[in-house]
């Protein structure tokens, strides 16, 4: 079984570069990236949004309301998207952040705006306040990787 | 595509899937029709998971396709028969006899592209121009210029064409489990019922004297995807009527077709039905 790839590329985010280099310095397997980032987001969104649209205990007729916010919270982030790269292009237009991909500015747009809807969520009384603690966490892994990762690499360079 | 992010596509593909297999009732119900004979005796409603898989599948090689479009993104991929791959590449003329499966547009391109040898992509015609048009340029352009698409169109003559291009060495890649109004075709037995299916190829390869070589490309996990590849058929030319000799290789190709169908159903994307009227069909 012959095995090839058309070109490689490490992890995207901090914490999953870390995590690969940890593990031999292998390539991240990025799809596991994907899913785990990308639910997360998901949860925390549709939590918030659950929570402040029904912040009632839940009963039968909320429960039909859920499943239609579910849809509702997928088609909004589309449109977080869309306004995320207009602003992207006006940051552009005033020689702003020119040095980052575009991709970047919109990963940043997109986990500050999570971050915020977390924070909120963690200061809610609700018991689902325990998953905006729990990105919170992550996201502090994740800037904590970061600088593992500066250190590790400004060390390398100084030790060459 | 440029503006969605890569982690967002697991979620958004899966709900999008539901959306889908909820709306697109005609496609639904044939994945349905067509994994009954795959799972002789399964419930139906397990078949309506298995028709939802076969969506999500579906959608995530629509994405990936893009991806590698307009993103470059990486891709892994696997050869089952690397040798067997490079003598392919190397053949003077030959058919690629592939399904509609994982993603072929994205192995012809990774063909093209290890091999530098063009493609001639065989597809059935689209019931609209402007996706015809979109569709060819798309393949053309992730095949970087190694991918051309003919459409198989009735009263065509594109028969003629691909004897011409077989003859002086070409590859041509055709989908040899469907067929389309107006084209040869011969019944064929599939887990036990009775098909139509293209007999274009196997004529072609008897006449242009060159191999079928069944290739077929499976998803095999998040931007991975591996190439399988099975020993060619050689459609002999005898004393018998062309009929006959073509009866034979068809017969070799639904056995080759029924096991990879049977390993990679949640692939196998035949979204209008393929068995005829569900009766079974006598071997």
């Amino acid at each position: 079984m012959e095995k090839d790839t058309m070109s490689r590329t490490s992890g995207y985010f901090s914490l999953f570069r870390l995590r690969g280099k940890m593990l031999g310095g292998k390539r991240t397997d990025i799809g596991i990236e994907a899913h785990t980032v990308g639910w997360m987001i998901y949860l925390i969104t549709f939590t918030f949004v659950a929570q402040f649209l029904f912040p009632a205990t839940l009963w039968w007729g909320v429960i039909v309301d859920l499943v239609a916010l579910v849809f509702l919270t997928l088609f909004g982030w589309p449109l977080v998207f869309c306004i995320n790269s207009l602003f992207i292009k006006i940051l552009r237009r005033f020689g702003l952040s020119r040095e980052i991909s575009n991709s970047r500015v919109q990963t940043i747009l997109i986990m500050t705006l999570t971050t915020v809807l977390a924070l909120q969520l963690a200061c809610w009384g609700s018991q689902m306040r325990i998953i905006g603690w729990a990105w919170l966490f992550v996201v502090a892994a994740n800037l904590f990787s970061f600088l593992l990762l500066r250190l590790i690499s400004n060390g390398g360079a100084e030790r060459n | 595509m440029v503006n969605v992010p890569f982690y967002f596509q697991p979620a958004l593909l899966f709900f999008w899937t539901i959306f889908f297999f909820c709306f697109a009732a005609p496609a639904r119900r044939a994945l349905v029709g067509n994994l009954a004979p795959v799972f002789p005796g399964s419930w139906r409603i397990t078949n309506y998971f298995r028709a939802w898989r076969t969506m999500y599948n579906f959608a995530w090689t629509i994405v990936d396709a893009a991806e590698f479009k307009i993103n470059k993104s990486d891709f892994d991929y696997e050869l089952s028969d690397a040798a067997l791959m490079a003598e392919l590449g190397a053949s003077k003329g030959a058919i690629l006899l592939t399904a509609h499966m994982g993603s072929y547009d994205l192995g012809a391109a990774v063909f093209a592209q290890k091999f530098q040898r063009e493609i001639r992509m065989v597809r059935a015609p689209e019931p609209q121009p402007e996706t015809a048009e979109h569709l060819g340029a798309s393949l053309e352009k992730s095949g970087h210029g190694g991918v051309v698409v003919d459409y198989n169109v009735q009263g065509s003559l594109i028969s003629f064409d691909l004897l011409a291009a077989l003859r002086e060495g070409a590859i041509v890649s055709i989908q040899g489990d469907r067929v389309v109004a107006g084209v040869a075709q011969s019944t064929a037995t599939l887990f036990g019922r009775a098909v139509q299916l293209p007999s274009g190829p196997f004529i072609l390869a008897q006449l242009a004297n060159v191999p079928i070589c069944p290739l077929f490309v499976s998803r095999c996990g998040y931007r991975a995807y591996k190439i399988i590849v099975r020993r060619p058929i050689v459609v002999p030319r005898t004393e018998r009527a062309r009929d006959s000799d073509v009866e034979v290789a068809l017969a070799q190709w639904t056995q080759i077709l029924e096991e990879i169908i049977a390993q990679h159903w949640h692939q196998w994307f035949a979204f209008l039905p393929i068995f005829a009227d569900g009766e079974r069909h006598d071997v």
